[in-house]
């Protein structure tokens, strides 16, 4: 070896005696985070004890959930290997795990809470308090100066401006924040007015949440009797103030919208009422108007005038009958009639006259036996063109009698 | 008639029944015309609420109630 080095030289022969120390390449660290950063997306943070501090990374693809809720003066046992850097010859700790250690850490009470509070049934589904479905006014507790406020704000007064909002300002992160939070749902309880309360903030450390996992507020959202609906932080971040909470909204612009209807939805959904009702009477005087029209011909046969006609057909037609024999009648009469005046021409004294017979009579009648004169008596013999006065001489009876 | 925003569910709900009674054709045509009329009157009721723009905002101030307007929230410009 040569006896003068380069820099590079040196700090490349340390990283290879590290690296090549098997003890160094995964071992675990029990110490207190402080100098916590979050740059660029990996962690960065020293591990101290009493005396001495390590510097430590948790580069992203090793990090969960409880890692981005490390915070300064957390007790922890992290395991990973010590890499050389050789830019600023230093050496750090690469961490894969973590593992919390010692008592009294904020994670690690939240848990705590939450486990305890989950236990006493403040988090069951089966107490959470319906919305109404038409909110007349909407309570909001939130910071007058943050985001989550006006996309509220926006999304409520878009989709359903016919509500009336009452804001309380609160505190909602950093020491006192909890009690001003609880003096707002006091408010809101107090004077019953709301319909539902939005309790909500942006999104932010784990820290800047932890406000909104305080025991005594996430105990007032509980007995609270108006429906609270929260939405506190983003999607990632769950507090127990969003477990307590009626609704959980995942941002608050979510929450605008889960408490309201959409006006443009109202409006169509009575524009159609309206059409089905408006239908439905029209359909009804349509079959009206079927049912009169059948009714008008019904009624029609009923009809005294056309009663009238038909009962003067009928007697037109009676008529007509009564006459028809009427006649045959007087026919019959008029052939019996002729029939008896040729019987009785027949009977007619003159043809016999005519023929030269002579009707003999006397005052007692017409004579027709010897028997019916005597001799001496005065007869009359009628003859075609007169009468003849006569005396019977003598009386003689035919064939000798 | 005049319905209040709290009383539109209530109010929605009967108008829905008098087109279902309506379109189920049951009634005699005069209580039908009644129930057109009725319809009629809450539609009109109702798009009322619908078109009651006038948003009262409130803020509580010293533990009170004072009207404001939405650009009077500090910093914030909601009218967007």
């Amino acid at each position: 070896m040569p006896s003068v080095f380069k820099v590079s030289q040196v700090i490349g022969y340390i990283a290879n005696v590290i690296k090549r120390e098997t003890i160094l390449s995964n071992l675990t660290i029990e110490g207190e985070i402080s100098n916590f950063a979050d740059s660029g997306g990996n962690l960065y943070f020293q591990l101290k004890d009493e005396t001495a501090s390590l510097n430590c990374v948790i580069f992203r693809n090793y990090q969960n959930a409880e890692m981005r809720h490390l915070r300064n003066g957390d007790r922890v046992e992290a395991t990973g290997s010590i890499t050389t850097y050789a830019k600023s010859s230093s050496y750090q700790l690469i961490i894969r795990s973590v593992k919390r250690s010692g008592a009294g850490d904020i994670y690690r009470r939240y848990l705590e809470l939450k486990d305890k509070l989950h236990r006493e049934g403040l988090f069951d589904l089966s107490i959470k308090k319906e919305l109404p479905v038409f909110p007349c006014r909407i309570g909001i507790i939130s910071s007058l100066q943050g985001a989550a406020l006006r996309d509220i704000l926006k999304v409520i007064l878009r989709r359903y401006p016919m509500v009336q909002i009452q804001i309380h300002p609160s505190l909602v992160q950093g020491p006192g924040a909890a009690s001003n939070l609880i003096t707002a749902l006091d408010f809101f309880e107090a004077r019953r007015e709301v319909d539902l309360i939005i309790i909500g903030r942006g999104g932010g450390s784990f820290e800047d949440l932890n406000e909104f996992n305080d025991e005594a507020l996430v105990r007032r959202i509980h007995r609270m009797s108006i429906p609270i609906v929260a939405a506190v932080g983003h999607q990632v971040d769950l507090t127990l103030t969003d477990l307590v909470a009626d609704l959980r909204a995942a941002t608050p612009t979510e929450a605008g919208e889960l408490v309201t209807r959409n006006r443009d939805d109202l409006v169509i959904q009575l524009e159609d009422l309206r059409k089905k009702y408006r239908t439905g009477l029209r359909r009804r005087l349509e079959g009206e108007a079927v049912q009169l029209e059948y009714a008008r011909h019904e009624l029609a046969l009923y009809n005294p005038q056309m009663r009238l006609l038909y009962m003067e057909k009928d007697l037109t037609s009676s008529k007509r009958q009564l006459n028809l024999g009427i006649m045959r009648r007087l026919d019959a009469a008029k052939l019996q009639l002729t029939l008896l005046k040729s019987r009785l021409e027949a009977q007619d004294p003159n043809q016999w006259l005519q023929k030269g017979y002579g009707l003999v009579f006397s005052k007692e009648g017409t004579i027709k036996s010897i028997e019916d004169t005597q001799v001496g008596d005065q007869i009359q013999i009628r003859l075609l063109d007169g009468q003849l006065s006569c005396t019977v001489d003598k009386k003689e009876g035919r064939h000798g009698d | 008639m005049e319905i209040k925003l709290k009383d539109y569910e209530k109010n929605l709900e009967r108008l829905m029944k008098i087109v279902n009674q309506l379109e189920a054709n049951e009634l005699s045509l005069v209580e039908n015309v009644k129930l057109y009329e009725e319809g009629n009157q809450i539609y009109a009721a109702l798009k009322h609420v619908l078109e009651d723009e006038t948003s009262k905002l409130q803020l509580v101030m010293d533990g009170e109630l004072k009207p404001i307007d939405s650009s009077e929230i500090g910093g914030l410009n909601i009218d967007q």
